[in-house]
């Protein structure tokens, strides 16, 4: 079975392929194509049933031409019986035959054997007859039908002696018969048909006997037939057997015959197939042999023959006139499709124009238009009509969602920033936490160091005077004492990096600093650098310990003249900065509002990445050993921070260095700042002084210091103890020196509780190191007088002096209450 | 003396076409005159041929293409002539093996004769006239007859004795009786003869 499939395929897949392009083409073609069809199919039509009403008329034509062949062939047979019979008739006139017979049938009747030489002569005259008759079949019989004699011309007889008394052919002859009738007829002896006429031999009115004569059926016989008559003549026998034909290559199958039996009415012509070809046949029965086979002979007529070149100018003409009504079929089609289309093109033209212009408000005229066109323009109005609506909505929608989209991306620019914000916050939390607890560590050792380094230092100038001009352990104590002072430069650096320096701030004008520190700062950065000094001239005020900003002016500028070795340009600049609420270059740690900047930019080596986030850790130095003890910029970092300022570095290898400082602007009026140096006080007096010092060694070394100024001192050694001695001391009290950190309570805390009991005491903090609440503010009250460890006895006198001899306050009595 | 009254007919002979079954023609009419080609002999009588011969010449005539008569008795050692009557040649022979001859042919006024030495059945043909035919019966004895119309014969001088008596037809096979004659008187024998249809022409 693969073999049809697939060659079935292609086929299938060629017409699916027709009818896909089909569908896919212009109604024009389809209206062509189908009216072509349609054509096709009519001329097709008609040709079938014209065919076949050709085919019966010829079959009639035909038929009817054999009819009067057969009625020819009837005329011929007849004439033939005619001839037979009489041919027969004359042979009974033969005397010695009938007088043998005669003979011989009376000496049947007599006696039981009759001669056999009058059976010999009766046998020797009937081949005598027949040789010369030219007939095939010759039989004589006596009075009862035996056979007397028989001759045939192949020897097909039947045999004498044989009795053919059940023939009925011989009965009606015996029985005196109409010969003309009844005498005709087939028999067949042996397998031989043959056509045979009889005829009872008469003697003196009285049958003795009688004559078969006949011919056989056989093609021979038919053959000379359609001599006379044309066409072609088989003989079948009881419609089995073909027995005769006049085919020169004869099919024995007589199936096709069965159908075209003559019927009871007469003849009919039927058609029947031979191989290739149909006949039109006329039947005529013969006659019926013994056994009541019907003999038939059939006159044959080749129904193709006669039709072939009809059917073929039929064909050609159709074919001729098909072609041509396909072709007009399709021409009208096609005028017909373009007169139908017109009208619709147009309109098809016309929303093409309305879709290239987009104008929904032009019209199409469509009053001279088909009702169709009409229709459809309406439809196509209507939906214009709900395009433009929906256009209109369609671009409401398109700013509303453009609008949507632009709020969208600012919200996520905003966020971005916020993130990249909350980023660098983290990191600089980070650094800030770093730095803290650096600070705090340092503070820590810073403040101990100091305690010890008052200790150290103030004893070496004790004994330095109580020691002569000339004594040779003078310059040795000198020194331990610039060591000392070394040292207490250094935990003074360490105290300002951690924020825990003591800040006394005033309202300042950085560019009034900047003058007046700009001498000095030339000084340090040396010839070879030039500084340069860009002073907004209306520069806001900040408020800041104007000592602190010229130990950041110095530490910056020391930094910058050690990356310009070869020398450069030190630029220091001051100017108002404005950060407003959405300012995207605002660093997000600064709060928005008015900030003083202090910058100082140097034209030297830069440095990078690495070293710049780490150049604020406390003795972090890029410079040699011994060169830089790597406080200085930690300094400046905790002091501006302790300012409530900020401070950023801007640096790229061998483009320089660039210092900015912000400080919050403050709308207060300037303080007035000495830069002078102060002319030495009075040291000595003899109030008394109430100390409270928890570290021993401090609290030995003031008192031994006050006392040698001639004062008066109260030594408690803690806060609970100068309450007690406050409360239990019967003189005033007129100063109250004390350490600003203590275990139990604070300095602050203490001069509070003290004045509630003696409110003229004055106070004079001593501190080395802000506490926590204290450093947190970064500022003391106003007023409020504070020495800073370390010191020397020679600043504490002073100091000392300075308060008991300030002037009172306005709202505090001066003097002693008691 | 034999006077037997022949009234042989079949049912189915019938000299009118129209004639159905039942409307046989009557009896006392007799229907044709094959009665006369009957032939009625006695049979092996002792001596016979000692018997007075009949008298006159047997004579079978060629009349209008017939032989008349049709059968002819004649006693054995008989010379029979045979005239043409007839305006034209006739032929007269014979196969029969009793006497076969061929008397040839001869035209009319002419007589040719022929003796029949030996009894027994001559088939006489006429060679130019294939209808015309005759039986030539050759007997022993003279004791014979031949029935007039009517069916009657009459056999003379036949002495006293018992006879086998035998009627013969050209058609049939002979049909035999016994008969006792006794001196002086008449025996009367009847036959039934059945006879075949007639010439159905004339």
């Amino acid at each position: 079975m693969t073999g049809p499939v697939t060659a079935e395929a292609p086929t299938m897949g060629a017409v699916a392929r027709a009818a896909k392009a089909l569908r896919g083409a212009t109604l024009n073609f389809k209206l062509v194509v189908f009216g072509a069809l349609l054509t096709a199919l009519v001329v097709g039509t008609a040709f079938l049933p014209l065919s076949l009403v050709i085919r019966g008329n010829t079959k009639r034509l035909v038929a009817w031409e054999l009819s009067q062949n057969l009625q020819a062939l009837i005329g011929l047979q007849n004439q033939g019986q005619k001839q037979l019979l009489w041919t027969s008739s004359v042979i009974t006139e033969h005397p010695t035959l009938r007088a043998a017979m005669e003979t011989y049938r009376l000496e049947s009747v007599m006696s039981q054997s009759p001669r056999a030489e009058l059976l010999t002569t009766i046998q020797h005259e009937v081949e005598g007859i027949v040789s010369g008759l030219g007939r095939d079949l010759l039989v004589i019989t006596d009075d009862h039908g035996r056979v007397l004699a028989a001759s045939e011309r192949r020897g097909i007889h039947p045999t004498v002696g044989q009795d053919l008394s059940s023939m009925k052919m011989i009965r009606h002859a015996l029985d005196g018969g109409d010969s003309t009738t009844s005498g005709l007829g087939v028999a067949r002896f042996g397998d031989v048909y043959f056509e045979i006429g009889s005829v009872p031999i008469v003697l003196r009115g009285i049958p003795i006997g009688v004559l078969l004569l006949g011919d056989r059926l056989d093609d021979a016989y038919v053959t000379q037939l359609r001599q006379s008559l044309g066409g072609a003549l088989v003989v079948v026998a009881n419609s089995s057997q073909i027995i005769a034909t006049s085919f020169p290559t004869a099919s024995n199958d007589p199936r096709p015959f069965r159908n075209a039996v003559p019927g009871d009415s007469g003849t009919r012509a039927a058609v029947v197939k031979l191989g290739d070809y149909e006949y039109v046949t006329a039947p005529m029965t013969l006659g019926r042999d013994e056994s009541g086979d019907r003999v038939t002979l059939y006159l044959l007529h080749p129904l193709s023959e006669t039709l072939g070149p009809l059917n073929r100018s039929l064909l050609l003409s159709f074919m001729v006139f098909g072609v041509l009504s396909v072709l007009l079929a399709g021409l009208g089609a096609g005028l017909v499709s373009r007169s139908l289309m017109k009208p619709f093109r147009s309109f098809v033209g016309f929303m093409e124009s309305v879709a290239r212009s987009g104008d929904y408000s032009h019209r199409f005229d469509a009053r001279d238009g088909a009702v169709e066109v009409q229709t459809l323009n309406a439809s196509y109005e209507r939906l214009i009509d709900s395009l433009a609506q929906k256009h209109v909505q369609l671009e409401q929608r398109t700013i509303e969602v453009s609008q949507a989209n632009q709020s969208l991306r600012e919200e996520m620019r905003e966020r971005g920033q916020a993130e990249n914000a909350l980023r660098l916050s983290e990191e600089q939390l980070r650094q800030s936490q770093k730095l803290e607890a650096v600070g705090t560590l340092a503070g820590g050792v810073a403040h101990d160091f100091n305690n010890l380094l008052t200790v150290i230092g103030s004893y070496t100038d004790l004994v330095m005077a109580e020691l002569d001009e000339g004594s040779p352990l003078l310059a040795d104590l000198e020194q331990v004492r610039q060591a000392s002072d070394r040292a207490s430069g250094l935990t003074a650096q360490l105290l300002a990096f951690s924020r825990k320096q003591v800040m006394q701030p005033k309202v300042l004008d950085l560019s009034g600093v900047v003058g007046g520190i700009e001498k000095m700062l030339r000084r340090v950065i040396g010839e070879d650098i030039e500084l340069k000094t860009i002073k907004e001239p209306s520069l806001l005020s900040v408020k800041a310990d104007p000592g602190q900003i010229g130990q950041v002016l110095l530490n910056l500028a020391v930094n910058a003249r050690d990356a310009m070795p070869q020398g450069g340009t030190l630029t220091l600049q001051t100017a108002n900065v404005e950060l407003r609420e959405k300012d995207p270059d605002r660093n997000p740690m600064m709060a928005p509002g008015r900030w003083v900047m202090l910058a100082l930019t140097d034209s030297g080596t830069g440095m990078d990445e690495a070293t710049r986030a780490r150049i604020f850790e406390p003795f972090f130095t890029t410079k040699g050993p011994g060169k830089g003890t790597g406080l200085g910029l930690s300094t400046v970092y905790g002091i501006v921070k302790q300012s409530g300022g900020f401070i950023w570095v801007e640096s790229e290898p061998g483009r320089g260095t660039s210092f900015k400082v912000y400080f919050p602007a403050v709308d207060e009026v300037e303080d007035e700042v000495d830069w002078t140096d102060k002319p030495a006080h009075a040291t000595a007096g003899s109030e008394t002084i109430l100390l409270v010092e928890d570290e021993h060694p401090v609290r030995a070394l003031v008192r031994r210091c006050l006392e040698r100024d001639g004062y008066r001192v109260l030594e408690a050694e803690g806060p609970a103890a100068a309450l007690r001695l406050t409360a239990q001391h019967d003189g005033v009290i007129h100063l109250l020196l004390t350490d600003v950190v203590m275990p139990q309570m604070s300095g602050k805390q203490l001069a509070e509780r003290v004045a509630t009991l003696r409110p003229n005491t004055r106070v004079l903090y001593m501190s080395g190191y802000t506490d926590d609440t204290v450093a947190q503010h970064g500022i003391l009250e106003e007023g409020t007088m504070l020495i800073e460890k370390p010191f020397t006895p020679e600043n504490l006198a002073a100091r000392v002096r300075e308060v008991l001899d300030a002037p009172p306050r306005d709202a505090e009595p001066v003097g002693p209450q008691v | 003396m034999l006077a037997p009254s022949l009234s042989a007919r079949k049912p189915r002979f019938r000299p009118y076409a129209d004639y159905g079954p039942t409307a046989a023609p009557p009896k006392e009419v007799p229907d044709t005159d094959e009665l006369v080609n009957v032939v009625v002999y006695l049979d092996s009588v002792p001596g016979g041929s000692e018997l007075p011969a009949p008298s006159g010449t047997p004579t079978l005539e060629q009349l209008n293409e017939h032989f008349v008569p049709h059968v002819l008795p004649v006693l054995k050692g008989a010379t029979v002539e045979f005239p043409n009557r007839d305006p034209v040649f006739h032929n007269v022979f014979s196969l029969s093996s009793t006497r076969t001859f061929d008397l040839g042919r001869f035209p009319k006024g002419e007589s040719k004769s022929i003796r029949f030495p030996k009894a027994g059945l001559v088939q006489v043909f006429c060679h130019i006239h294939s209808d015309m035919s005759a039986v030539i019966m050759v007997l022993d004895n003279p004791l014979f007859a031949v029935p007039n119309l009517r069916g009657h014969y009459v056999i003379e001088g036949v002495p006293p004795g018992e006879y086998r008596v035998v009627a013969w037809h050209e058609r049939i096979k002979p049909i035999s009786d016994r008969v006792r004659v006794t001196a002086g008187q008449t025996a009367t024998l009847d036959f039934t003869i059945p006879l075949p249809a007639p010439p159905s022409q004339p």
